[in-house]
């Protein structure tokens, strides 16, 4: 079994050692090397094409509005937090006290109590 | 902004593998060229930005793609110009036997190959395609067997299966006193 994954080593680098050896026309390299540096010079110009389109930056500039519109709010001037449900219940319990301490008022004005004292 | 000039270096290594590896699927230097070049194109138009370690993977299964197209096209243009050999669907030519002409177009190619190189190509062309593949890309091209999988778009598995069966076949038709 090691032997024979040896052997298929040893052969699989001959193929190796056989298909690198093995010299392609001129012609050929040559034509691969146009197609190699046409793919790289259309790569460039869509590269440099797609920088230039004005509808490639919409998009950034929609989130570059958004975050300077959030920051702006952010920043603005401070509006008051609105009550708590327990500050509102509170105020509401002082108002009734004071509305009943002033018809009490009310009523002594009217009624005319002599001063206990 | 993405440089060009690791792109051009990953091309330049792989480019003649790479058509060695198409004229072996396809048999005829012209259509292996076009299909190189249409896959170089195809990765450095659309994937150079991916990471460099991702290429060798993305151009393999871009050419194995296109060398799919490419005998897909002879099938149905074989359909189309000899209907009387497609009657019933399942007498399509095969791959080989629709580009086997463009092997004769090239006899001096030929006469270049010494006789190792020569029995060696024509032992791989004799191979089932995705064993050729499997072992070409694990083998020639260096790949590891995720990559390959990558590449033909399979599982390690059948890579390693396809792999197993390509150099058991390439040994038995080859001899093992080969070169």
């Amino acid at each position: 079994m090691i032997a024979d994954e040896r052997q298929s080593g040893e052969f699989v680098a001959r193929v190796r050692d056989v298909l690198d050896a093995e010299p392609l026309p001129g012609a050929v390299v040559e034509r691969l090397a146009t197609a190699r540096r046409r793919a790289l010079a259309e790569a460039g110009a869509g590269r440099r094409a797609r920088l230039r389109a004005p509808g490639r930056w919409l998009p950034v500039g929609a989130l570059a509005a958004t975050l300077l519109a959030v920051v702006l709010l952010e920043h603005s001037a401070p509006v008051p937090a609105p009550p708590l449900e327990d500050d509102v219940q509170l105020a509401a319990v002082e108002n009734l006290e004071l509305l009943e301490n002033l018809d009490f008022a009310a009523w002594m004005v009217e009624t005319d109590v002599p001063d206990a004292s | 902004m993405h440089s060009a000039a690791p792109l051009n270096r990953f091309l330049e290594q792989i480019e003649q593998r790479a058509y060695r590896i198409a004229r072996y699927a396809v048999r005829d230097a012209d259509v292996a060229l076009d299909v190189v070049q249409d896959a170089m194109l195809t990765l450095a138009t659309r994937y150079a930005d991916k990471p460099e370690q991702e290429w060798a993977p993305l151009f393999y299964r871009i050419l194995r793609n296109a060398i799919i197209d490419h005998h897909r096209r002879q099938r149905i243009r074989a359909a189309v110009f000899m209907p009387w050999r497609s009657r019933n669907g399942a007498d399509l030519p095969a791959p080989g036997e629709l580009i086997a002409d463009g092997e004769q177009a090239e006899p001096e190619y030929r006469a270049r190959l010494s006789g190792a190189g020569e029995r060696l190509a024509t032992a791989l062309e004799a191979l089932p395609p995705r064993q050729r593949e499997a072992f070409l890309l694990r083998a020639w091209e260096g790949l590891d067997v995720a990559d390959t999988a990558r590449a033909m778009q399979c599982s390690a598995g059948s890579v390693k299966t396809h792999y197993f069966r390509a150099v058991h076949k390439l040994r038995e038709t080859l001899g093992d006193d080969w070169p």
